[in-house]
């Protein structure tokens, strides 16, 4: 091998553009597709490193075995979607706040999660639901009085369009109980660490192997995707100007397929390494779990409360 | 460990590796040289049983290894249990959510008692100082820390041959000196290296016997460091080193009151 290399001309003389800041040679141009796919994706793996962190501070919820922890999870969902009474669902709400205070989860963020976007999607689902048109009812407000009933083909609609009483306590208490159950779920996953709520997962006799699928995808996720910020970063390193749109879906397209070529490639290569340590097919999981008496007192308060929030219930009527 | 008239091809007429004949006895630590794309990466996956000779005959600890005889349960596990492998790219050996269960993972496969496992993963954490990055996910462990935690995992399986692919690749030399120090360690407690390298700094200290392998994927040439060292023409022949290669020795001074050996620029 020749190691003295024969160097063009070209890549010898330096600074052939001017440099001008001003804009008065150039334009200014937005920010590009490409930078917004690498903010996109640094803001996602700082996203899951936040709720990593708070998976390991040592807060209340922390503690608990992340199988007890599954099990009270379905318990309490399930107890707030039979119950019917709108204060008992504040009341089991305001005690997950207690229980997010002493985790280490932030107040704000826990409000800010669920109450913005839920009623939003829930709202929408069960708006046509509050009108005596779809749901007969007492009239808490009329809207519009047509002074006769209205007939669209076989069905006649009544003539006044009011809201019901009953359609928005519905509604109410519909928004409510999927906002508590979604408080909870968010509550107990952002406590529990990935790989420890997927092996918790065992306690509901999900396949080995579908556990260790998935944890590996959560790991390889992390991979990718920096192997795709580096093409991104790459790939703006010598963008000189805006990227049309068809040169854009080109490069994109380029980047999936070659995404797939060294997945593919690396697939390989960690099977290998699985092989080279014994693995067979069926791959033995140690579980670190441990029941301590906190578990127990914890499994017990839980079923005492979703008790409390029937009998209660049943009390209020 | 001994091949026979091994050739290897992944696609026909592309052959990988040709007619190579070697024995690697016991307790030696052998360091395979050669340039890029010259095949010693596939050598290395034959001795591990990851890929097979498309022609010759592998055997190891006196029985024959064969996609076949791999298949039989009770002699993999023997297999594997013997011969560790540290791959290049720690990203594939590092599979595991996080550095426990890393390590804990082969020792799992072999069925070894849970207990067992608990006291071996910690032996190897205490060992190369971990404690701390435990519980830590592998995408938060730096180049170096993931080569400790990759060696860690094939440790906890207690092999007796260790085959490294390209152990310094992307190390800082601190790092690499730390490694080089372990790998010392451990063939002086027994433990046969394999180790394959384009550091021809690291030679001298991980080898007794050295294997160069050409471009035409043969071995061409087998001695000691030394001997393969300063025979410039045969390195250069295989293309590993240009012609304004040089070594500077470093002499032992006394007067500095140390005697192991360091790494410089």
């Amino acid at each position: 091998m020749n190691s003295k290399n024969n160097i063009p001309d070209w890549l010898l003389s330096s600074g052939e553009m001017g440099m001008c800041p001003c804009g008065c040679i150039g334009k200014r141009k937005k920010g590009s597709f490409l930078e917004k796919t690498i903010n996109d994706i640094a803001k996602m793996l700082k996203e899951v490193i936040f709720f990593e962190d708070i998976a390991f501070q040592k807060g209340f919820l922390q503690k608990l075995d992340p199988r007890v922890k599954v099990i009270s999870l379905i318990i309490l969902i399930l107890t707030s979607t039979l119950i019917h009474n709108v204060l008992i669902l504040t009341i089991v709400y305001l005690i997950s706040c207690i229980l997010a205070k002493i985790s280490y989860v932030p107040l704000k963020l826990y409000f800010k999660r669920i109450w913005l976007i839920t009623p939003l999607f829930t709202g929408v689902a069960v708006l046509p639901s509050i009108f005596n048109y779809v749901r007969p009812g007492t009239s808490l407000i009329s809207l519009i009085n047509f002074g006769h009933q209205l007939h669209f083909g076989p069905i006649t609609f009544p003539a006044e369009l009011t809201i019901t009483t009953q359609g928005l306590e519905g509604a109410i208490l519909l928004i409510v109980r999927v906002g508590v159950s979604i408080s909870l779920a968010f509550l107990f996953t952002s406590t529990t660490r990935f790989t420890n709520l997927m092996k918790a997962f065992r306690v509901l006799f999900l396949p080995k192997i579908f556990i260790t699928t998935l944890e590996m995808c959560y790991r390889y996720i992390f991979i990718l995707l920096n192997i795709t910020t580096d093409m991104f970063v790459a790939r703006k390193s010598r963008t000189f100007s805006k990227i049309n749109s068809r040169d854009g879906r080109r490069f994109v397209s380029n980047v999936i397929g070659s995404l797939f070529g060294k997945s593919y490639a690396l697939s390989e290569e960690v099977y290998g390494a699985m092989l080279s340590r014994g693995y067979k097919g069926e791959p033995v999981i140690m579980n670190r779990f441990k029941f301590t008496l906190l578990d127990f007192q914890w499994l017990l308060g839980v079923v005492i409360c979703a008790l409390a929030a029937f009998g209660g219930e049943i009390i209020l009527g | 460990m001994q091949l026979r008239d091994v050739s290897f091809e992944y696609i026909t007429d592309e052959t990988v590796l040709k007619d190579i004949n070697l024995d690697i006895y016991n307790g030696e630590k052998i360091v395979v040289l050669g340039a890029n794309g010259s095949g010693k990466s596939s050598l290395l996956k034959i001795l591990n049983g990851l890929i097979f000779p498309s022609k010759g005959e592998y055997r190891a600890f006196g029985q024959l290894v064969t996609e076949e005889t791999l298949n039989d349960e009770q002699f993999a596990l023997a297999f594997r249990q013997r011969i560790g492998f540290i791959f290049q790219n720690p990203d594939a050996q590092l599979f595991s959510t996080n550095v426990w269960e890393e390590i804990a993972f082969g020792p799992l496969q072999m069925k070894i008692d849970f207990n067992e496992v608990n006291e071996r993963v910690n032996g190897v954490i205490r060992m190369l100082n971990l404690e701390s990055l435990k519980d830590r996910p592998p995408y938060k462990l730096s180049g170096g820390e993931k080569k400790k935690v990759a060696i860690a995992s094939v440790l906890s399986i207690n092999p007796e041959v260790l085959i490294l692919d390209e152990p310094t690749n992307g190390l800082d030399p601190r790092t690499q000196r730390w490694l080089i120090n372990l790998l010392v360690e451990l063939s002086d407690a027994g433990k046969t290296l394999i180790t394959c390298t384009h550091n021809l700094d690291i030679v001298e200290e991980i080898a007794d016997r050295v294997i160069v392998f050409n471009e035409e994927h043969k071995i061409v040439a087998e001695g000691s460091p030394q001997d393969i060292l300063s025979n410039k023409e045969l390195l250069l022949s295989v293309n590993l080193i240009d012609e304004h290669y040089h070594r500077h020795v470093h002499k032992f001074d006394a007067l500095e009151h140390h005697n192991h050996n360091h790494s410089h620029e």
